[in-house]
C-alpha cells in the first residue's frame, strides 16, 4: 500500500471502493480497487463468490487491448487491492455526452473494439455476463476496455446444462432468456448485451429502458414482437414461462428503432437481437460482418472523443459556504440506498 | 488455453526445482524458529502425505459430493501451498480443510460455512472451527499468488475417449465405458504425485488412457498411432513417448510410509509448529489485534 499515492476516490461499487493513485517509484497513474471483507453480509462467509471470480478470471487473461489490465493484487487488512490501469471514462458517459454525438465511424470502432475483448472473453471460455456501457472503460488513447469480471463466469462448452444463477447482468441489457429465469444459459447472454449497447450507441439512448423485471420482457416484446413458438421452441421450457404473458405485439420494423442507423448496421443489430441465444451471431463472426468493412470504415482510437475528466463526484466536505443539509446529509448513503 | 494459462506459465518445475523450493521452505522456517527439534525435508514430505491422503478421504465422503475434477484442484491448492511453505509454519490440519473451502467457491459448489463444517468430524474446536478457518482464507489466495485457475487431466482424458468413440471403437461403446473407469482410476492415483507440477494435463491423460488400455486389455494401438502420433515428427513422437513413461513411473513409484512412522513425524510437528500462525493461540490474537490497529490507524490517515 505504501507503493501508492492516493490521488482521489473514483467511484464505489458493491464490493469495495475505488481509488485513482500513482505508483511512487514510476510515477505511473492507477487504479486501486479496494475490496473490504469485514462487512457484515459477507464475513460469515469469508471472500464473496465475486471476488474470487474476479481474480480466477483476471488473472488467466493475458495481455488484452480491449480488456482491462489487472497490474497487481495484494493483500491489505482484512482484503485485497487490485490494481487496474487508470481508465479515463467509461462508455456511458461518451453516450451522455449530448455535445458530441458519435459519428458512425466512430460507432463502428467501438463496436469492434468490444467485440474483440467480448471474442477473447468467449476464447477462454469465459462469459462476462454484466456487459452495459459503464462496465466499458476507456482509456486516456480513447481504447475501450472491458472491465469489471465480478459475474464472469469460466464456462464449459462440454457440459451445457450447468445451472448458473439468473440474477445476473444489468436489467436492460439482460437477455429475455434470463428474464424467463434460465439458469443454463451460455455466452449469448453476452451477445444479447452487446446489441442493446449496440443500438444504444445509435439511439444515444437505451433500446430496452424496463423498470421492473417484467416491464424489461415487455419492451423487448414491443419491439421485437412477442415470441412465437415456432421463433423461439426452447421458450417453453424455461422455468418463468407462463408466468407471465404479454398481448401479442407485433413488433417494430428495425428501421423505425433505430432511425438514424445504415442498413448494414440493422443487419448486424438484427443478428444479435434473436430471441434463440445459439442463433445470435458470435463475437468473432461479427467481427467478419461487411458492416466493419464498408464506408464510413472504423475509425482510428486517436479519432475517438476524450471525455472530460471525470467529474469528482464524491467530494462532501464540511464547508461554511454550503448548507447545514448539504453538509451533514452522506451523499454516498444515500447513493448507495437508492441503488438497492 | 493451457498455453496461456499461469498454471503453464509459473507452476511447472523440474524435478530439481521442486526439490530446491521444498528444501527452502524448510530451511526458511528452521532458520526463523527456536525450536530445537525442526522437521527435515523428508519429514515434511511425510507430514504432507498423511493429509493429502486425509484430504482426499475428506472430499471423497464431502457432502453435496464434490467431481473429480474439484478433488484434483483442492489437493493441487494444497501442493502449491506448501511448495514455498513448511508445514512447520502453517499446520496442514487447517489448510487442507481451507483448501477444500475454497475449491467449494472456485469450483462453483454452492456451500455455505455451516453446511461446511458440518462435514468435518472429530475436531476438537468443532464451535470455532469455521472462524478458524476463514482466518486463514485470505492467506490461502495470496500464496497461491492469487492464481486459482488449475487445469486437470479429468477434461481431456474425456476428450480422448469421445474421440476414440467416434473415430475408432464405434461399435464397441461398452469398451471405451471400461476405458474410461480404469483410466479415471488412474488419474486419482495421480493426484498425490507431483505430475501437474511437471507436465502438461493433456499428456497426463493420455498415459491415462494408455495404461487404460493395457489395463483393460482394449486394443487401441490403431487409434494411438494414426490419430495421436500421427499428427507428430519422430522427434516429438520420441518426447511424447518418454513424459508417458516418467507420468507413468512418478505414480508407480509412489512413496510408501510405514504408519507408525508417520504417526511419529506427526506428534513432532505438534511440538514444533509455529504457534504464532495457529488462529488457537493467544500469541496469534495478540499479533493480529496489532496488526489490525496498525492497519485501521494507516487507513484513518490516508483513505478518508
Amino acid at each position: 500500500m505504501d507503493k501508492y499515492i492516493k490521488l482521489n476516490r473514483i467511484g464505489k461499487g458493491a464490493y469495495g471502493t475505488v481509488y485513482k493513485c500513482k505508483h511512487v517509484q514510476s510515477d505511473e497513474v492507477v487504479a486501486l480497487k479496494r475490496v473490504h471483507l469485514h462487512m457484515k453480509s459477507s464475513s460469515d462467509e469469508g471472500v464473496p463468490n465475486n471476488i474470487i471470480r474476479e481474480i480466477k478470471a483476471l488473472q488467466e487473461i493475458e495481455d488484452h487491448e480491449n480488456i482491462v489490465k489487472l497490474l497487481d493484487v495484494f493483500p491489505h487488512g482484512m482484503g485485497y487491492i487490485f490494481v487496474f490501469e487508470y481508465m479515463l471514462s467509461d462508455l456511458s458517459e461518451v453516450i451522455r455526452n449530448v455535445n458530441q454525438p458519435l459519428t458512425n465511424s466512430q460507432i463502428k470502432s467501438y463496436m469492434r473494439m468490444l467485440l474483440n475483448g467480448v471474442s477473447f472473453c468467449h476464447e477462454n471460455r469465459i462469459m462476462h455476463r454484466d456487459l452495459k456501457p459503464a462496465n466499458l472503460l476507456i482509456s486516456t488513447t480513447g481504447h475501450l476496455k472491458i472491465a469489471d469480471f465480478g459475474l464472469a463466469r469460466i464456462f464449459d462448452k462440454a457440459k451445457p446444462q450447468r445451472q448458473y444463477s439468473h440474477q445476473v447482468a444489468t436489467r436492460w441489457y439482460r437477455a429475455p432468456e434470463l428474464l424467463y429465469g434460465s439458469r443454463s444459459y451460455d455466452e449469448g447472454v453476452d451477445l444479447w448485451a452487446v446489441g442493446c449497447i449496440f443500438g444504444e450507441l445509435i439511439n444515444r439512448s437505451p433500446l430496452f429502458p424496463g423498470e421492473s423485471d417484467i416491464h424489461q420482457l415487455c419492451c423487448v416484446c414491443k419491439l421485437l414482437g412477442t415470441p412465437t413458438e415456432a421463433q423461439w421452441p426452447e421458450m417453453k421450457k424455461l422455468p418463468d414461462y407462463g408466468k407471465i404473458s404479454f398481448d401479442d405485439f407485433e413488433g417494430m420494423r428495425f428501421e423505425d428503432i433505430v432511425p438514424e442507423a445504415c442498413a448494414d448496421a440493422i443487419d448486424l443489430l438484427k443478428r444479435f437481437l434473436v430471441y434463440p441465444s445459439k442463433q445470435r451471431i458470435g463475437a468473432q463472426q461479427a467481427l467478419l460482418h461487411y458492416y466493419f468493412y464498408t464506408s464510413p470504415l472504423p475509425c482510428h482510437h486517436t479519432d475517438l472523443p476524450l471525455p472530460a475528466r471525470r467529474k469528482n463526484r464524491h467530494v462532501y466536505e464540511f464547508d461554511v459556504k454550503r448548507s447545514i443539509m448539504g453538509s451533514i446529509i452522506e451523499h454516498d448513503a444515500i447513493l448507495s440506498m437508492n441503488r438497492n | 488455453m493451457y498455453h496461456l494459462s499461469t498454471q503453464y506459465n509459473q507452476w511447472l518445475f523440474t524435478v530439481e526445482q521442486l526439490k530446491e523450493l521444498r528444501t527452502n521452505a524448510n530451511n526458511d522456517y528452521i532458520r526463523k524458529s527456536n525450536s530445537t527439534n525442526c522437521l527435515t525435508v523428508d519429514e515434511e514430505a511425510m507430514v504432507l502425505r498423511y493429509y493429502e491422503l486425509q484430504l482426499k478421504d475428506f472430499c471423497e465422503k464431502f457432502e453435496p459430493p464434490m467431481t473429480k475434477m474439484a478433488i484434483a484442484v483442492c489437493m493441487q491448492y494444497f501442493k502449491r501451498f506448501y511448495l514455498n511453505n513448511s508445514v512447520m509454519d502453517y499446520h496442514p490440519k487447517d489448510i487442507y480443510l481451507i483448501c477444500v473451502y475454497l475449491t467449494c467457491k472456485t469450483e462453483e459448489l454452492r456451500i455455505s460455512i455451516t453446511d461446511f463444517v458440518a462435514n468435518i468430524k472429530n475436531d476438537p474446536d468443532l464451535d470455532i472451527i469455521g472462524d478458524i478457518l476463514l482466518s486463514y482464507e485470505l492467506l490461502l489466495i495470496e500464496k497461491l499468488k492469487f492464481q486459482l485457475v488449475i487445469h486437470t487431466a479429468y477434461r481431456p482424458f474425456e476428450g480422448l475417449v469421445i474421440d476414440l468413440k467416434t473415430h475408432y471403437l464405434r461399435d464397441n461403446v461398452n469398451d471405451a465405458d471400461r476405458l474410461r473407469l480404469t483410466g479415471y482410476k488412474f488419474l486419482d492415483d495421480t493426484l498425490l504425485t507431483d505430475v501437474y507440477f511437471l507436465f502438461p494435463p493433456s499428456q497426463i491423460a493420455l498415459t491415462a488412457l494408455l495404461f487404460a488400455s493395457v489395463k483393460a486389455t482394449v486394443q487401441i494401438d490403431e487409434y494411438i498411432l494414426k490419430h495421436i502420433y500421427g499428427s507428430l515428427e519422430s522427434v516429438q513422437m520420441q518426447n511424447v513417448k518418454e513424459t508417458i513413461r516418467l507420468i507413468a513411473n512418478a505414480v508407480r513409484e509412489q512413496v510408501k510410509y510405514k504408519k507408525g512412522e508417520v504417526k511419529q513425524v506427526v506428534e513432532k510437528l505438534d511440538k514444533c509448529y509455529n504457534i504464532l500462525n495457529d488462529p488457537r493461540s493467544e500469541e496469534y490474537k495478540k499479533k493480529r489485534f496489532e496488526q489490525f490497529q496498525i492497519i485501521t490507524d494507516y487507513e484513518a490517515k490516508h483513505l478518508p
